[in-house]
């Protein structure tokens, strides 16, 4: 419990960094929230009295000061350009991400560990070469064009499932299952493309170590070796790739989400930023990072839950 | 009898998906739109791609037809004196919250538009608008300080539509999310990214006879994305279709392609307050040595039409088919430049957005002028830094689109009187400025035309920017949808229905 306390007391400094930055760096990106929002036909005078209205016209630290001591106290402010709390736009956009995130790692981790481990089991053989193949296209493919693919495939061809749009799992389970599954095959393949070659890559590292030939010497069946005494070892690369996964996917997929109008937190932060909507940008960032972190030190404390001799002893 | 079990097979999931594709409920009309709107609040809308959702949402006092024609909305329209606009509310209107549409809340809207407080962008298109004076219960009169031609006209566009006050004061900065107007369709849900839905609104003023019971708005920014959900049956009806996919759709029964000219022009302005586009010759020079028709082929696949001057083939009344002023000409761009005393290569750069097409138009139009003695650099940004590049004059040359408006004077005013929020450009010709000036007071058509078409031919002279093409508004839906289109590329969908 110290170590996940001090742990989440490091994240602080990291967090605070993080604002400071992004804030100076907003800042210094040509245009602001008022010129994006009232366009090119605004009157000098409009213009004036919104950026007032915004406190705009205030300097950079009297502005970052005033949007962290809010913070500090839980409120995230308000968006600019819609004038809905942000801790509301944040975490609305976060519930669909975390579903397609989570969705996707289903998806990968489906395909990738039992064919990284067939792959390492068979070295050389066929089922290796195709999934060394499947891999390489995998990571070949952009997500993108995967997407467009899989519209057209499972979409127009075989008018099977839906191309776009996302449904609530509250509000209809059955059409929230047809919705997701082109997203997170999207994303999924993707990520399974690494993570199969991360398991294989980890499966025959450990399949060439002592133990397991005295395992096999011992006259255990090929199956067991593998599954039970090779794949729990083999595991802990592969779960720090796929925690760094989870918490890139949880900060949002733009491409992806602008493929299916997906509804996350990656396309609410671009259009932020290209809204200079500084309070949802500021937001998104902090939301994500803190789960990204955390992310982080679920995988570390996962590795504990895998190789007992990783755990702190007192 | 095997042949007809497959082709019965092969169907069935296509009619099963078409069921879901329109939707749990069957009348729903599912759009594609090109981004999601950032505000539902007319007085703040600003973006181009918001109007898709706002004719549908709201309704404008006087409504313009497809070739620009006037006719009552929500109010009909008199002018009994040039300084003055009466217009006479329908008897027994609501909003969508059921407040009355009465004349106390029409000029509740308009004095909101024109408070300095609020900060609206609506209030330069009212113009000389000096007070707004209920003289009945369904009557309000809008008094001027001078003639304004165009005020019929603005009032079909945004800064017609009235919304609930009561709304606005109950909701406050939530308003722009939840706003409650007049229009055929009224907010239900609004998923930000994902879908904006509205719901039929029986209270309209055309009656409730409408084609869907709801509109499902679903903003899809990639144009391959947005086609292919159209094919696959998703999406009924598209925005901004890209011009390389017409000819392709030519053969497909199940998508109609429908095409017309828009009201707005693409063009560059130059800036005329810095070296070296402060002399007119080097201006003209550029201008010579690019030729639109050129981008209009590689660029715009053929759709569309070069532009010579800020006037749209749209407004029929005001453009002048026959008008071409001098043209592309390299061995002219060449003496030009030796007339200005340069004999290098000159360096100047083109600042356009990010977007593919943009990007193309930039590097053709760099080919073209390199040959005739400039060197073309080509700067990329984002949409966002480009309204700011453009007021701040950070440019050489610098793309300046514009959505048009049905009266030329929303295409001329602000873009080239010297004060003009729109005169990137810099430019200052007191002779046009009077002219546009001339232009917006005067009441018969033939002479505001006659003025028009003397500032056309005083830019081509002047060069302050480079027209370089009329877009077509392309759109794109199932065969089955019957729907109107506008120059604006914005539809009104209380008539949208299956046939």
């Amino acid at each position: 419990m110290r170590v996940i306390g001090s742990r989440l007391l490091s994240l602080l400094p990291v967090l605070f960094g993080l604002c400071l930055l992004s804030f100076a760096l907003l800042a210094l990106v040509p245009g602001d929230p008022v010129t994006a929002m009232l366009g090119m036909e605004a009157d000098p005078a409009a213009v004036a009295t919104l950026r007032a209205k915004f406190a705009l016209d205030q300097p950079l630290p009297v502005r970052f000061i005033a949007w962290f001591g809010h913070v500090l106290i839980g409120d995230l402010g308000r968006s600019i350009q819609t004038g809905r709390p942000v801790t509301a736009t944040v975490l609305t956009a976060l519930v669909p991400t975390l579903q397609l995130g989570l969705a996707a790692l289903v998806v990968s981790l489906c395909i990738a560990i039992p064919a990284g481990i067939i792959a390492a089991a068979r070295r050389n053989s066929a089922a290796d070469m195709a999934v060394s193949i499947m891999a390489l296209t995998g990571l070949s493919l952009p997500s993108f064009w995967l997407g467009i693919l899989l519209i057209v495939a499972l979409s127009i061809r075989l008018p099977l499932l839906p191309s776009s749009g996302y449904v609530p799992v509250l509000t209809d389970p059955l059409e929230a299952l047809r919705h997701i599954i082109l997203p997170a095959l999207t994303l999924g393949a993707g990520m399974a493309a690494a993570t199969m070659r991360m398991t294989r890559a980890a499966m025959l590292d450990v399949l060439s170590m002592d133990y397991i030939r005295t395992a096999r010497a011992k006259g255990l069946s090929r199956r067991r070796v593998v599954w039970r005494h090779a794949l729990r070892n083999a595991l802990l690369p592969v779960v720090t790739l796929v925690g760094l996964q989870l918490g890139q996917l949880l900060g949002g997929v733009v491409i992806t989400e602008s493929v299916f109008a997906w509804p996350g937190i990656g396309k609410l932060t671009v259009d932020a930023i290209f809204a200079r909507d500084y309070p949802v940008v500021q937001g998104a960032i902090l939301v994500t990072a803190t789960l990204f972190v955390l992310t982080n030190l679920a995988t570390d404390l996962l590795y504990t839950v895998l190789d007992p001799r990783l755990r702190v002893r007192r | 009898m095997l042949e007809m079990t497959r082709r019965a097979l092969l169907a069935t999931p296509v009619v099963l998906a078409a069921g879901a594709a329109l939707g749990q409920t069957p009348k729903t009309l599912t759009i594609g739109v090109v981004s999601d709107p950032v505000t539902l609040d007319p007085a703040f809308s600003a973006s181009f791609f918001e109007n898709a959702v706002f004719y549908c949402l709201h309704e404008t006092l006087l409504v313009a037809a497809p070739d620009g024609s006037i006719s009552p909305g929500l109010a009909t329209h008199s002018n009994p004196e040039p300084m003055r606009h009466v217009l006479t509310l329908r008897p027994g209107l609501t909003y969508h919250d059921g407040t009355p549409v009465d004349a106390a809340s029409v000029k509740a809207n308009l004095d909101r538009y024109l408070d300095p407080a609020t900060a609206s962008i609506r209030k330069a298109d009212f113009g000389p608008l000096a007070d707004v004076v209920v003289t009945g219960p369904l009557v309000v009169e809008l008094r001027m300080s001078a003639p304004y031609a165009p005020l019929p006209l603005v009032l079909t566009n945004r800064a017609g539509m009235v919304v609930s006050m009561a709304a606005v004061k109950r909701l406050g900065a939530d308003f722009a999310t939840q706003a409650v107007g007049c229009g055929p369709y009224k907010l239900r849900s609004w998923t930000k990214n994902s879908e904006l839905v509205l719901e039929r609104f029986d209270g309209y003023w055309r009656g409730p006879n409408h084609g869907f019971d709801r509109l499902a708005f679903r903003p899809i920014p990639d144009e391959t994305v947005r086609l292919a959900n159209l094919r696959s049956g998703t999406l009924q009806l598209i925005d901004a279709l890209p011009p390389q996919s017409v000819a392709g759709l030519a053969q497909d029964r199940s998508v109609r392609v429908s095409q017309m000219p828009s009201l707005g022009f693409n063009a560059w302005s130059f800036n005329v307050t810095r070296k070296p586009f402060d002399d007119p010759r080097v201006r003209r020079a550029f201008a010579a040595a690019v030729d639109p028709s050129v981008i209009q082929r590689v660029v715009y696949f053929g759709t569309g039409e070069v532009a010579h001057g800020p006037l749209s083939p749209a407004v029929g009344w005001a453009f002048d088919k026959a008008y071409a002023p001098p043209g592309f000409d390299p061995a002219r761009a060449k003496a030009l430049l030796a007339e200005a005393g340069i004999t290098a290569p000159l360096p100047v750069s083109i600042t356009v957005t990010n977007s593919p097409q943009m990007v193309r138009i930039a590097q053709v139009a760099q080919a073209q002028a390199n040959q005739a003695g400039f060197k073309v650099e080509v700067k990329q940004i984002d949409p966002t830094s480009l309204i700011t590049v453009l007021r701040q004059r950070d440019f050489d040359i610098c793309m300046s689109p514009w959505s048009g408006r049905y009266d030329p004077d929303g295409n001329t005013y602000f873009w080239f009187t010297k004060d003009g929020p729109n005169n990137f450009a810099g430019y200052d010709n007191p002779q046009v400025t009077t002219w546009l000036q001339q232009a917006r007071t005067e009441a018969d058509q033939a002479k505001r035309v006659d003025l028009y078409h003397k500032v056309q031919d005083q830019l081509a002279q002047d060069a302050p920017v480079l027209f370089l093409h009329f877009d077509a508004i392309i759109q794109a839906s199932s065969a089955k949808l019957s729907w109107t289109q506008y120059p604006d590329a914005v539809w009104r969908l209380y008539d949208a229905k299956l046939v």
